[in-house]
């Protein structure tokens, strides 16, 4: 490989990072005690190994490596918490990343401080753009915990793995460590990759030449024996000298590039696919998990803050109060809805009607003649007052639309009473700044699912609404019927006239309005009627409905110290650290569904 | 000898049209005699306002729009219609005798309120001339699900009539029939909505009739409107003497026919009611004869069963059989559905 322009750029442990991952693992796995808190701790006496595990060789060997950190401390020591990255010239990347030097002499300790070596060089397959090869020490052969950082960097940054294989010249199988590595490497690539797709084994043949023998045979060997292993990976096997760049180009490189090249498009789609449902996944895990958490605080009784009684003796007078508040806001609403018309709607009425009135829309002789004109030659009057009357039609249709902005006022006024009500006398309002209806809008949406009865009242109400198309428009359309050329009694005489044209339209006019005034009059009753109902169905839901007073209990007790901040002080560290939660908690949702929208736009 | 005279009371306000109401029920009464056998003629005097009346009539038909009470003078005077009844060719039966008292007379100076007293007490009959417009537009709640017209209680004057009754019926010996003729009830018949209008003639007389329904001797209903804290003298009408004395008939005249009330419009605080012909306009008034065959069918039914002072009728009619005949056929046309009803003493309306 050129060695032009390489060089290495390390990444060191802090102090703190490397007693947490390198060194607490083995005091933990070897039940060592107490774990060192700080370096100096650990460089004191390394604790005995218990005695039940010292029998154990492996538990030995992993009390050796824990050995060759603390005496070796002195030698690597100034490195934890050095300058990261730092960056280092191609001849001393051995120093930072072995053990030995060229010579095979285990002289070098600087790697036991090293996180990450990143080796950066001009790779000779410019056409391919940017690879990075991610070396691993060999699996199984380092010390605790190492296995796992390796197997966590395999599952994030790896797109292919080569597995290499170096066969022993003097014989060799497939050995339980050989299926234990691809096992672990599977697990670390877990659904994302199908392994088998994204994996190639490498065979390193030796060069006869180099005087280390020939592993030729054993390579061929093993290669046929790879199909009664669980070992799955992209077919055929690499047979390569890994220490001939060269060969190393041709055979490994060229290969998984091309078969990348070829499969990339699916493979990405299969694997992107997975990352999706992984995600999901775990979409759904954090939102079971932030629901607890939300609800964490909710549930904690009236026994967490202040006792049962004293709650029980503040619910007391505010389900008195709120009770008789609503029902006398309920009386009210009956009342009126029997005894009076609704003044917003009513003048709206009013003003449409007069609206009508005032703009007509009837036409002028001159533009009765011009219209008998318009179309070749001269049409009918009959034709012309047809033409008219479905104009005068759609005009007073449009006028009498605007009463919808009434009817929308009175059920805004209407839901404002209930909040002005369980503002008032149910002390409510500290609970949100939110006043009118969007008071009701906020309580529909923050009371919990689980109060079931609470929360169905307060969406009834958030909910309900009027509008002219759904209660009056279909009356008034009825009363349109004599301004309906097809349906109307009055008709033209004999020898018709523009001026009989114009008299009739005025008479007609005028008797149409006057009957969508009889009809709207007469619906006055409705909108207050519709009001007072919703309140009512309001009122039974949240009153009256099995057990509600109990979730009413529940609901304050989750707000009591807005809804009695005198006896919950709302400033006292506990509250404090409840609105910071549900903030915090409010604030990984919000980050949550973000990740969702994320999700839904992957594929 | 005076050929004999029953006196019918017309009751309504100014400008209700109770001439109108005379003029057609004749016009149409004149339609039927070949049927009947029968003649009614008008002395001179009431043939000179009846034929004013009629070509009045005529015209309103010709225009297309107009307000109705611009298009007749209101009545300033009481005056009398006299109507000869009796065979073709014959002399006379007998007379009908209608009273129309101006509306400004009934609730006016108490010496005129007398002589209306009297005249009621005297007659067989009233009719009560409704002006349907009035009672049924706007029709307008004044309070939930209780509705009425808003110009009805200034237009008709139900109260002034209810209280006129009262008095005038008190110590009631004599069987009566009241005619409830609402009139201009063309747009409501022919939009089929009869009922309603037969509905409404008896929420806006509601008081009237509750105190008719005293004097059919219902104690039971009686009972309630006490319970209701209606004046204890009610007690009063449920005697014997008054039950089953009052025969109450509803029926709705279309005055002209071919014109409908349009549309109510206010002016300075007053109402104008707006009328327009509709498709082929003529004039051709419906069942305006009907107060009439009412009216006979109930002296037919009184005269005939009854001795005394009044047996002369009874024995007119006895000796009189082809005449007796022609009224009894007459009265036997007498409506009952479509807005038509006997409201009470279906008894006193019985004929053979």
């Amino acid at each position: 490989m050129p060695s032009s322009g390489t060089f290495g750029m390390v990444g060191f442990y802090t102090e703190q990072s490397f007693l947490d991952e390198m060194i607490a693992p083995y005091y933990e796995k070897l039940s060592l005690g107490e774990k060192p808190r700080t370096v100096e701790q650990f460089a004191q006496q390394l604790p005995p190994l218990p005695s039940n595990l010292a029998s154990n060789p492996t538990y030995q060997a992993m009390y050796d490596y824990l050995g060759k950190y603390h005496q070796n401390l002195p030698k690597y020591r100034h490195l934890l918490g050095a300058t990261s990255p730092m960056r280092i010239s191609q001849n001393q990347i051995r120093e930072y990343v072995a053990q030995d030097n060229l010579t095979g002499d285990r002289v070098h300790f600087n790697y036991l401080a090293v996180q990450k070596v990143s080796i950066f060089c001009t790779f000779p397959n410019s056409d391919v753009g940017k690879i990075a090869l991610v070396d691993m020490p060999g699996l199984g052969d380092t010390g605790v915990g190492a296995e796992e950082r390796l197997i966590e960097l395999l599952g994030q940054d790896v797109d292919v793995v080569l597995f290499v294989r170096m066969p022993k010249p003097a014989g060799d199988d497939w050995l339980k460590y050989d299926i234990d590595l691809y096992g672990t490497a599977k697990n670390a690539l877990k659904d994302r990759l199908t392994i088998d797709k994204w994996s190639f084994m490498i065979l390193n043949r030796i060069d006869p030449s180099s005087g280390k023998g020939d592993n030729y045979q054993q390579c061929q060997f093993l290669e046929g024996r790879l199909a009664q292993t669980p070992i799955k990976v992209v077919e055929p096997v690499i047979i390569a000298n890994c220490a001939d760049p060269q060969e190393a180009n041709a055979k490994i490189l060229d290969r998984v590039l091309d078969y990348l090249a070829t499969n990339i498009e699916a493979l990405d789609k299969e694997y992107a696919s997975s990352c999706k449902q992984e995600l999901l996944q775990l979409h759904n895990q954090i939102t079971v998990e932030l629901d607890k958490a939300g609800n964490a605080w909710s549930q904690m009784r009236a026994t967490a803050s202040g006792s049962v009684a004293e709650f029980r003796r503040l619910f007391k007078p505010f389900w008195e109060e709120i009770t008789r508040e609503l029902l006398n806001l309920l009386n009210a609403l009956r009342k009126e809805s029997d005894t009076k018309i609704d003044t917003i709607v009513a003048e709206k009425v009013n003003s449409a009607i007069q609206d009508c009135k005032d703009d007509p829309g009837i036409p002028s002789i001159e533009e009765i003649e011009k219209m008998r004109r318009k179309d070749k030659g001269q049409a009918a009057y009959e034709n012309v007052f047809n033409i008219y009357l479905n104009q005068m039609r759609t005009h007073l249709s449009k006028k009498f639309a605007s009463i919808d902005s009434g009817l929308k006022q009175l059920i805004e006024q209407t839901k404002s009473r209930v909040t002005e009500v369980l503002v008032e006398s149910g002390r409510l309002g500290e609970i949100t700044e939110k006043r009118l209806s969007e008071f009701i809008n906020l309580m529909a949406e923050k009371v919990p699912d689980d109060q079931q009865r609470l929360k169905s009242g307060f969406q009834i109400l958030s909910k309900f609404d009027l509008s002219y198309s759904v209660l009056l428009q279909h009356r008034i359309r009825r009363e349109l019927d004599e301004i309906t050329p097809d349906k109307k009694t009055l008709k033209l005489e004999k020898d018709p006239t523009a001026e009989e044209v114009l008299e009739k339209l005025k008479i007609l006019h005028g008797e149409v309005v006057y009957k969508c005034e009889q009809v709207l009059q007469g619906l006055l009753w409705e909108p207050s009627l519709a009001a007072f109902g919703m309140v009512e169905e309001f009122v039974d839901q949240v009153l009256l409905s099995e057990d509600v007073n109990e979730e009413w209990q529940d609901f304050l007790e989750q707000e009591k110290e807005k809804v009695w901040p005198e006896k919950y002080n709302p400033h006292n560290e506990r509250n404090q650290l409840r609105t910071e939660w549900l903030n915090l908690v409010e604030r990984a949702n919000s980050a949550k569904r973000k990740l969702l929208e994320s999700i839904q736009f992957m594929n | 000898m005076p050929e004999p005279e029953l006196k019918i009371t017309m009751l309504g306000p100014s400008g209700v049209g109770k001439t109108s109401l005379l003029t057609v029920m004749h016009d149409r009464f004149q339609t039927t005699i070949d049927e009947t056998n029968l003649s009614l003629d008008p002395d001179l005097e009431t043939l000179h306002i009846l034929q004013n009346c009629l070509g009045d009539l005529k015209s309103l038909v010709r225009q297309g729009n107009f307000q109705a009470t611009g298009g007749m003078r209101g009545t300033e005077e009481p005056r009398t219609f006299k109507f000869d009844i009796g065979k073709p060719g014959h002399d006379p039966a007998f007379q009908l005798c209608f009273q129309d008292y101006p509306g400004g007379w009934i609730d006016s100076n108490p010496q005129k309120t007398k002589s209306v007293l009297t005249f009621i007490k005297e007659s067989d009959a009233v009719v009560i001339t409704i002006d349907a417009p009035a009672l049924m537009e706007p029709y307008q709640p004044y309070e939930q699900d209780k509705w009425k017209g808003r110009w009805h209680e200034e237009i008709n004057k139900p109260l002034t009539i209810t209280t006129l009754l009262k008095k005038a019926y008190r110590g009631l010996e004599q069987p009566k029939l009241v005619i409830l003729a609402p009139v201009r009830c063309e747009k409501y018949i022919m939009e089929g909505n009869s009922a309603a209008l037969l509905n409404r003639v008896q929420e806006g007389y509601d008081p009237l009739l509750r105190f008719f329904r005293t004097m059919e001797g219902n104690s039971a209903a009686l009972l309630n409107l006490v319970q209701q804290g209606y004046d204890p003298l009610l007690r009063f009408f449920s005697s014997e003497a008054l039950g089953q004395n009052v025969a109450v008939v509803v029926t709705p005249v279309q005055t002209v026919g071919s014109v409908i009330f349009s549309r109510v419009e206010v002016r300075d605080g007053q109402p104008l009611f707006w009328f327009r012909q509709t498709t082929n306009p003529q004039y051709n008034p419906i069942d305006s004869e009907q107060p009439l065959r009412y009216i006979l069918r109930f002296v037919l039914k009184k005269y005939t069963e009854r001795e005394g002072f009044w047996a002369w009728l009874g024995r007119l009619f006895g000796q009189d059989k082809p005449f007796e005949q022609a009224v009894a056929e007459m009265a036997k046309g007498c409506k009952n559905s479509d807005g038509f009803a006997v409201l009470q003493g279906q008894n006193l309306l019985n004929i053979r």
